[in-house]
């Protein structure tokens, strides 16, 4: 909202409230507050008072006349300031009024009364002759105005005629300030009760009569005389009598109380009063402003509650009253305003969050929730299709209410193609496969209608909590399983999983049909609006995102860590953090060049060469780095500087003020990698040697055949070892040319030349830490030259960390494991042996072949290590003694890179 | 094991038949008496039980390797037969180690007939010494 809608809306509350007043529609609020705060107001001791009331009874009206006489006598006896008759007794004798007129202080009230020769326009009354004619001081008697049946007002006189009549308590008021003359101006005054609610000291004119009363009781006293309350005389309810009434001289009492005491009740005039309320206003705003919305909304209530106080304070002990109700008004009114102001200035910050929030996600790939994604099942078919290879899937779920099952999705295959009699979910194989809540393999012909050759078939139910939500057939090439480790694990790892989603997702969106429904959210008072929501479900997005990149991030299978431009770390991922907290590192707390320090052997002054020219020239560098806590491991430095793209650097982006927004550090682990390059260097230098080796006989034969004493017989041979070894080489060269062309990396699967001495070393060095922590060492032998063998690369690295790792973990502390490699009879042979607690032979065998179930991690990789070794054509000896330990023999083929070709001769007994 | 008699003779240990036989020849060509052997073990025995005086080996030989054909000769035998090793790797470090072993000369491979019988004779000459 603009500054001049903000003012004119002030403007306008300031009027509103101010217009209240005027038009006088906050009286009957103010009316009830003056009646209360008159009612609280302390007490005031009757004693200390100088007005007291003398009432009349109406008997008395048409009474002995001499009674009035006396009654004036015995009060004159008494020497009071002034008598103030608020009636002129009709029964009186002519003498008492000359005998009143000697007294001096006598004052009598006329009443108005309509005369109906006028027309009924109000009149003082006629008076008696004999009062006529003394000039006794006369005011007039009113009734005082009544609002919402109280008398709180008395008016100052009566115009008539254009003559003013002052009141009876003016002309009182006059006479006992000693003024002649009447200073008033029609109009009326608020009579102060404050203090009275005990009313005047009281007595009647019987009491008198009879001679009751005492000497101080009116000496000095302005007493005033009238009828009590009666069926003639009608009582007055004033504020501090709001239940009762009391009679007109007592309510003449408290009038010229107020008068002669000056204590008229003083009340701001219209222009003070929208004074007032502009400042109420004022400071209402300035405090919103200054202060947080939570502060101000608090001080709402307190603020009213000390107006009030204010104003009681001011009407108690100077006599002033406010105009509560609109102040009151006022002050609810901008406080109501402000909240609204405030809210509608936070929606329309929300929204403008929103526009650009979702600006921004537009440009950015945000993964969909798989919840709230319409086609999830074919994320579902891409998942399992990337990894299994299937030749054909399909996902079924049952028909609610029937038997029966239908397609939800599926690749190279329908429905149509699943035999009729196959489509009851509560007959073979489904009920088969939901009995065994496994992975099933079908028969050929049984279910699809036309089978794939060399095709295996397997039906999987999909259960979560033992109901069933659908079913998953797949096909799959016979040549695709033996490829795969594992395969039914696979499957059932994967029905697991998309079973466990399609019961969240089935959750979820039971779930958002309900919040969804318009009575939740009305009972939970949830407004209509969807900014929240949409603000939530924008939010949300970018968590997701943020969550995505910092999995990414931790992902990595590099240590990654980022500085700023100032050296000080932004994000470090877990594997990074990992890596410096085991080796004592404390990242957080050290620079770019404190790190770098940490890990190379770089100078300092090097190091700061190096991050400059990576800050200012963009210059990426690589090096290699030594972690004294991972021993045997060899590290690559990737130093790269962040940079802003020309689109980045176009929005203000205060974080990155230059063009540079860090360094980026990658530790990356290359021991296997560096494992790799090796065994490329490793097979050349066995080829070489071995091509070497194979030149010895040509040579030998060459130098032979120049002899010329040889038998014809030596000659032939010579010729016949020169032909069939060349021949030999020819084929050799051929097979190393095509294994030195070939790729290796990390991961390959297929079999290569490898060294079994070059995997044995980053195999002990990934499993150092653990041997340290298990105090176990190891005692290794390696002949001198052992042929390679034919194996994977990596998975030959991990088959040995595999058999070590058991052996770790089964040794005795400080004892040590033996680890021998040579080569005996065409076979190359590894010994692996511990000293530990070991097994029964029988069961460690059982566990090995798989005939007993366990669940051991240890077991399980043995067996795929064992599984591996085999498709490379090794042969394992295993075996265990409880309280000795446990033995792996592995027997394999030297490759083609030995001098002698031939098949393993001598094994033990194979598993 | 093949043996040929003659005044002197050689032991040959190298798991290449070929270079056995052909070696051989040539050396009984030139009036040696000629053992050869496929591994290390045989060499063992094949010095156990004849009257051998020299050895041709080759380093990387099967079940029991030339380093440690010489270390049982040298350490546990005391013997000084000469030992002439045939080695494919030709580096330093290979060098040194047979050096130190206790080989008299080292050949790498492909060596020529004629400088292993040089070699030979040397060794033997400088035996009788």
């Amino acid at each position: 909202m603009s500054n001049k809608t903000q003012i004119l809306s002030v403007i306008a509350v300031l009027l509103g409230t101010w217009l209240l007043g005027v038009s006088g529609m906050t009286r009957l609020p103010d009316a009830l507050l003056y009646d209360w705060y008159v009612g609280s107001t302390p007490e005031i001791d009757t004693a200390l008072l100088d007005i007291v009331v003398v009432e009349i009874d109406h008997k008395m009206r048409r009474g002995q006349k001499r009674k009035w006489n006396l009654l004036l006598e015995r009060l004159e006896a008494q020497a009071p300031r002034w008598v103030i008759f608020n009636f002129i007794p009709e029964s009186a004798p002519d003498d008492f009024y000359k005998t009143a007129a000697g007294y001096g202080n006598v004052i009598f009230g006329r009443r108005a009364a309509p005369n109906p020769l006028k027309r009924n326009r109000l009149e003082p009354e006629p008076t008696p002759e004999a009062f006529q004619s003394e000039a006794f001081p006369t005011g007039i008697v009113l009734l005082p105005p009544v609002y919402y049946g109280v008398h709180r007002y008395q008016r100052t006189g009566l115009m008539i005629d254009e003559t003013f009549y002052p009141s009876l308590e003016a002309v009182a008021a006059n006479r006992v300030a000693g003024i002649d003359e009447d200073p008033w101006t029609p109009g009326l005054f608020r009579v102060n009760f404050n203090g009275k609610t005990n009313g005047f000291p009281k007595t009647t004119a019987d009491r008198i009569l009879s001679g009751d009363l005492f000497s101080g009781q009116i000496r000095d006293k302005i007493v005033i005389v009238g009828f009590a309350e009666s069926y003639y005389d009608i009582g007055v309810h004033t504020p501090v009598t709001p239940e009762s009434s009391i009679s007109m001289p007592e309510f003449n009492a408290h009038a010229l109380d107020t008068l002669i005491h000056d204590k008229l009740i003083v009340e701001p005039s219209p222009q003070l009063t929208g004074l007032i309320l502009l400042l109420i206003i004022f400071i209402g705003v300035l405090i919103y402003r200054i202060s947080s919305f939570q502060f101000f909304s608090w001080l709402m209530i307190p603020s009213a509650l000390l107006f009030l106080l204010a104003a009681w304070k001011l009407f108690v002990y100077f006599n002033v009253w406010l105009p509560l109700s609109q102040i009151l008004a006022a002050h609810f009114l901008i406080f109501l305003y402000l909240c609204r102001n405030f809210t509608v200035s936070h929606e329309k910050s929300t929204q403008e969050m929103l526009v650009k929030t979702s600006a921004k996600l537009q440009d950015r790939v945000l993964p969909e929730s798989f919840y709230e994604i319409k086609e999830h099942w074919d994320q579902v078919v891409v998942m399992v299709n990337q990894t299994l290879n299937l030749s054909r899937t399909i996902f079924l779920e049952k028909i609610p209410g029937d038997q029966r099952i239908r397609e939800v999705k599926a690749l190279n295959c329908t429905l149509s193609d699943i035999h009729e009699k196959r489509r009851d979910y509560r007959r073979t194989p489904y009920s088969n496969a939901i009995k065994e809540n496994r992975p099933i393999r079908l028969k050929k012909y049984s279910f699809l209608k036309h089978p794939h050759k060399d095709e295996e078939q397997y039906l999987v139910p999909l259960m979560f909590g033992g109901r069933v939500l659908g079913f998953w057939f797949l096909g799959v090439e016979s040549a695709n399983i033996s490829k795969m480790d594992d395969f039914q694990f696979r499957i059932v790892h994967y029905a697991d999983q998309i079973s466990e989603l399609l019961y969240r997702r089935e959750l979820r969106m039971r779930q958002n049909r309900i919040e969804k429904r318009r009575i939740r959210r009305y009972l939970k008072l949830l407004p209509e609006s969807d900014v929240y929501r949409e603000l939530n479900s924008s939010i949300t997005l970018l968590e997701r995102r943020l969550t995505l990149l910092e999995k990414v991030f931790d992902g990595i299978g590099a240590s990654v860590i980022l500085y700023d431009l100032f050296g000080r770390v932004l994000h470090a991922n877990r594997n990074m953090a990992e890596l410096m907290e085991t080796s004592g590192f404390l990242i957080y707390q050290m620079t770019a060049s404190d790190f770098l320090s940490a890990v190379t052997n770089l100078t300092l002054e090097d190091i700061r060469s190096l991050i400059r020219n990576t800050i200012f020239d963009r210059k990426p560098f690589t090096l290699t780095a030594t972690l004294e806590s991972a021993p045997g491991k060899t590290f690559m430095i990737n130093i790269r500087p962040v940079t802003q793209t020309e689109s980045d650097s176009s929005s203000i982006n205060e974080a990155a003020p230059f063009r540079t927004i860090g360094v980026l550090i990658e530790l990356v682990e290359v021991t296997e990698l560096d494992m790799l390059n090796r065994l490329k260097d490793e097979l050349y230098n066995k080829v070489s040697h071995t091509l070497y080796k194979d030149f010895q006989p040509l040579v030998l034969a060459c130098d032979l055949l120049k002899i010329d004493t040889i038998t014809s017989e030596d000659r032939k041979t010579a010729f016949e070892t020169l032909e069939r070894r060349i021949r030999q080489m020819a084929e050799f060269v051929k097979k190393a040319g095509e294994d030195l062309s070939e790729s290796i990396y990390i991961g390959k699967e297929t079999a290569y030349p490898i060294d079994p001495a070059l995997t044995l070393k980053p195999a002990l060095a990934a499993l150092s830490i653990q041997a340290e922590q298990k105090k176990v060492s190891f005692d290794i032998e390696i002949a001198e030259s052992v042929s390679m063998v034919r194996a994977g690369p990596e998975s030959f690295m991990e088959v040995m960390k595999t058999f070590l790792t058991v052996l770790i973990n089964d040794a005795v502390q400080n004892t040590r494991i033996k680890i021998s490699i040579l080569e005996m009879d065409e076979t190359v042979i590894f010994n692996f042996s511990n000293k530990g607690y070991g097994m029964p032979d029988d069961v460690f065998k059982s566990y090995l072949s798989g005939t007993s179930e366990v669940a051991s991690p240890d077991i399980k990789a043995l067996r795929q290590a064992i599984s591996r070794l085999r498709r490379w054509g090794g042969v394992i000896d295993a075996s265990s003694k409880l309280g000795d330990g446990i033995r792996f023999a592995v027997y394999m083929k030297p490759d083609t890179y030995s001098s002698k070709q031939g098949t393993v001769k001598r094994f033990r007994a194979d598993l | 094991m093949n043996i040929e008699s003659n005044s002197k003779t050689i032991l040959l240990a190298d798991e290449d038949e070929d270079v056995g036989h052909l070696l051989s020849v040539f050396l009984r060509l030139h009036g040696f008496g000629v053992i050869t052997v496929q591994n290390g073990v045989d060499a063992i025995v094949a010095v156990s039980n004849n009257e051998i005086s020299a050895i041709v080996t080759e380093w990387t030989l099967p079940v029991v390797d030339g380093y440690r054909l010489l270390n049982w000769l040298r350490e546990e035998m005391g013997s000084a037969i000469p030992v002439i090793v045939l080695s494919a790797a030709d580096n330093e470090t290979v060098g040194k180690r047979i050096a130190g072993a206790g080989a008299d000369a080292v050949l790498y491979k492909p060596a020529s007939a004629f400088d292993i019988l040089s070699e030979l004779e040397r060794a033997l000459k400088q035996e009788a010494l």
